[in-house]
């Protein structure tokens, strides 16, 4: 349960969540705490099988007595991921024009 | 007529009602609706694309409910709109007139009925009270300066019966830490434990408009218990709603809402009526509740 994002798009987020990626397991990537979607008994409205992830952070941050964790604001998300896949598209672009000319 | 805000800052108490845009172009049922609650409330709320579900646009829709001379809450959601489009809908919102903003973070896509949407989630509700804050200051969100600022009143919403409640506590905390002026809760149905989340609310200088939804059968009870997340209607008003039959069970969930309404009102700082496709019972709730005409002494019109 308790992993990070390989490529994690929110780097400090998992030290003050317990070690669990909230990006990974809320299907809505919130990262402010939950949704009005928790299921009584603590589930998650979107897949009813699943612990919301939330859920299970306050109860891991409890128990280790850092909830004042939890109650930091987090900014938006920086998604760097398109800029880094426009940057990718862009010189993969610029080798086949150079493998052209040189062709 | 007094807006929500001024109604808020007179210590009035408050009601507002829900109101879903039509799914599509026709505004004569919606205005007529609209029409029958002209002074008798204080703000509609539109929704955004409820339940994940189609329908024609709540910055629209609340320009519409403005130019009729209603006081809109404008709602707002992270899930069909990136960072660009909220700042430039919020601005164009204060552009248009309309100045209460609730905010949320929306339900998921696959929850509608229109399952292959791309969900954005960009920002969530506290990042959008957030940007609500900045833009207020003459700030977008990376500090640039507008060239006029917005003066929105943000809201956000509550679930004052889900259970575990805590882990939702620490959230309403941080929507109030980004200006969150109001909030407008899930629908009540055990004022014990909407007593227990007040308890906890009334150490932050907010207003909680507690949310009361109108019952009309016993199928409609049993549903929304099993399938909408932080609503618990009790075995006994199932009950009640069954015991008066197919006919009688309009007329026992409108004793539910207003029962509701006498056992929560000096808890909190309102309501919020959701009468979902009985819009035209909202009034009759009203009467009922001692709630027409406002309280607050608002005029018709």
């Amino acid at each position: 349960m308790a992993y990070t994002y390989p490529d994690c798009v929110h780097e400090h987020l998992c030290e003050e969540t317990g070690g669990i990626c909230p990006i990974v397991h809320c299907p809505k990537e919130l990262v402010n705490g939950p949704c009005g979607g928790v299921i009584d008994g603590g589930k998650c409205e979107v897949i009813e099988t699943f612990d919301c992830v939330w859920v299970n952070i306050y109860n891991k941050l409890k128990e280790a007595g850092e909830l004042d964790k939890m109650r930091h604001i987090q900014e938006a998300r920086n998604t760097n991921f398109y800029a880094e896949l426009v940057n990718i598209k862009k010189d993969s672009a610029k080798k086949e024009n150079a493998k052209k000319e040189n062709g | 007529m007094k807006t929500l805000r001024a109604a808020c800052e007179a210590g009035d108490f408050i009601v507002t009602v829900e109101s879903p845009p039509p799914k599509g172009t026709d505004l004569d049922r919606f205005r007529e609706r609209a029409g029958h609650l002209l002074g008798k409330v204080h703000a509609i709320n539109v929704t955004d694309n409820q339940a994940a579900i189609m329908r024609a646009s709540s910055l629209a829709v609340s320009k519409i409910l403005l130019d009729m001379g209603h006081d809109p809450v404008y709602q707002i959601t992270g899930r069909d709109r990136n960072r660009l489009a909220i700042q430039s809908d919020l601005l164009g919102a204060h552009i248009l007139g309309i100045r209460n903003v609730l905010c949320l973070t929306g339900d998921y896509v696959t929850i509608g009925n229109q399952k292959e949407t791309k969900p954005v989630f960009d920002l969530d509700s506290v990042q959008i009270l957030k940007v609500i804050e900045g833009l207020n200051a003459g700030r977008d969100m990376v500090d640039n300066t507008l060239n006029g600022e917005t003066d929105l009143f943000p809201g956000s919403v509550a679930m004052p019966e889900t259970h575990p409640l805590e882990p939702l506590l620490v959230k309403f905390e941080k929507k109030v830490r980004v200006g969150a002026r109001f909030f407008q809760t899930q629908a009540v149905f055990n004022p014990d434990r909407f007593q227990h989340f007040m308890q906890i609310a009334r150490s932050f200088d907010v207003r909680i408009f507690a949310g009361i939804l109108l019952l009309r059968s016993e199928k409609m009870a049993r549903f929304v218990s099993n399938h909408i997340p932080g609503i618990h209607v009790p075995v006994r008003l199932i009950q009640k709603l069954e015991d008066a039959g197919p006919e009688g069970a309009l007329e026992a969930g409108l004793d539910i809402a207003v029962e509701t309404i006498d056992a929560i009102r000096g808890m909190c700082d309102g309501i919020h009526i959701m009468a979902i496709g009985a819009e035209d019972q909202i009034p009759v709730i009203l009467e009922r509740a001692n709630l027409f005409p406002c309280p607050s002494g608002m005029v018709e019109g």
